[in-house]
């Protein structure tokens, strides 16, 4: 576990003080057993493709988000996060540590799931003021998930 | 905030009927924003599924996340992963 401890002194009052935002949510059921299941990926790892923008350095946060498609050669992600809070170099190094494509391509190959969406969602996750987040983008990127069938849906941080 | 915005954006899948899980590296976060679902990792921020290059690992921390989706228990679950 990241400790609070470890951060930087301003990142560290920072936290402190910030009021975080309670999650709205109505719990979704899952109808079918997970070797059944479309598997949609999520990630604000800040990854994009090399033809796509990269994100905004704002102080407020970019809420747009960057379709990665799950038959990406991993090795030309490139990561837009700025963030000099998390260390870089091991998603940089291996995009699986946050955007498990290869670990779920070999799930489905087991049967353990039943496939891997078409698609992922990637995000920058330095949003401090998350107004937008909430009511468009992430929205958004749902209802893209939803049109594609997705049924269950793994998110990482960094 | 990574940890806010994944709790954000997961609420938001979670109300279109996606069932979602996520990982989480601050627990303390994840707490306050609570998500349906959400696995918490004992790695540095930027590591959420433990190590680069390690299949294995990265393995067992996703199967431990699709684990939480199929409890049948009262939501929010915020478990701990235990390597």
């Amino acid at each position: 576990m990241a400790e609070l401890s470890d951060a930087s002194f301003p990142v560290r009052s920072f936290m402190r003080l910030y009021r975080y935002t309670v999650a709205s949510w109505q719990p979704a059921q899952l109808t079918k057993p997970l070797s059944a299941c479309n598997v949609g990926l999520v990630t604000t790892a800040a990854f994009h493709l090399p033809t796509q923008p990269t994100f905004a350095l704002k102080l407020a946060g970019d809420p747009s988000f960057r379709i990665i498609p799950t038959d990406v050669a991993l090795t030309t992600l490139k990561v837009g996060h700025t963030s000099p809070s998390f260390d870089h170099t091991g998603i940089e190094r291996d995009p699986n540590l946050a955007l498990p494509i290869t670990r779920f391509q070999e799930l489905v190959a087991e049967g353990i799931v039943g496939r891997l969406n078409e698609r992922a969602w990637s995000f920058c996750g330095s949003i401090t003021k998350p107004g937008p987040l909430i009511n468009d983008t992430a929205p958004e990127a749902a209802r893209q998930a939803r049109g594609d069938g997705v049924d269950v849906a793994l998110l990482t941080p960094v | 905030m990574c940890n806010q915005s994944v709790g954000l954006i997961q609420a938001a899948f979670e109300n279109e009927g996606i069932v979602t899980v996520s990982v989480s590296l601050y627990r303390f976060v994840t707490e306050k924003v609570r998500p349906p679902r959400a696995l918490c990792v004992p790695f540095p921020l930027g590591y959420p599924l433990g190590a680069p290059h390690d299949p294995a690992l990265q393995r067992r921390v996703i199967l431990a996340a699709l684990e939480l989706l199929t409890l049948d228990e009262p939501l929010p679950i915020i478990r701990d992963f235990r390597p």
